[in-house]
């Protein structure tokens, strides 16, 4: 019983700490890339090819 | 090495999954930065930005004008629309557009990715980028 609550606990403050990750709004343009525009993880990469 | 491979692995492991945006963050204190941005937008105007991104990273820092001249050349590429867009600096209004951008992104390095908006800043190993990802398509499922 203690375990499952450990457990329960664990669940809840990872889940919390996702949820506090920060997301910024990029817009994509009409950026180049690759893949899908319907994809479900968008990935915007600023690069510098030197 | 770079990070391309971390990206081609999950993109090939992810494959429909994952939309890769491309954004330039040429540094200006380089020589060759700028120009390669150039000429992976004159790649783009041509239908291959995806070949010649790859290749850039690939042969980076080797991006002197010439250098990628012949890569163009090797890509199947026009060369002369290429040569004409390097050096008219064609596509510079919107490299600038994605300087502005990541200025105010506060961005001071590369590579930096948003994944579904979430900041991850340099070369992270493939697990790091795997445990965003994982957690991203969770959510979608909700």
């Amino acid at each position: 019983m203690k375990k499952l609550l450990i457990l329960v606990v664990l669940f809840l403050a990872s889940s919390l700490s996702s949820a506090q990750d920060k997301r910024y709004e990029v817009p994509v343009g009409d950026s180049p890339g690759y893949g899908q525009a319907n994809a479900p993880v968008t990935m915007i990469e600023f690069v510098d090819y030197q | 090495m770079g990070v391309g491979p971390t990206v081609d692995k999950l993109l090939k492991d992810y494959k429909g999954k994952i939309r890769l945006v491309v954004k330039m963050n040429p540094y200006k204190y380089r020589d060759f930065s700028h120009i390669a941005a150039e000429a992976v937008l004159a790649a783009r105007d041509q239908g291959k930005f995806w070949e010649m991104h790859q290749l850039l990273l690939k042969k980076s820092p080797q991006l002197d004008r010439t250098s990628l001249i012949k890569y163009a050349q090797e890509s199947g590429l026009d060369v002369k629309k290429f040569t004409e867009s390097l050096d008219t600096k064609k596509n510079a209004s919107a490299i600038e557009r994605d300087k502005q951008l990541a200025i105010s992104l506060d961005l001071y390095e590369t590579p930096v990715f948003f994944i579904n908006g979430r900041k991850v800043t340099g070369n992270r190993a493939y697990d790091y980028f795997k445990k965003i990802i994982n957690e991203e398509m969770k959510n979608e499922k909700r």
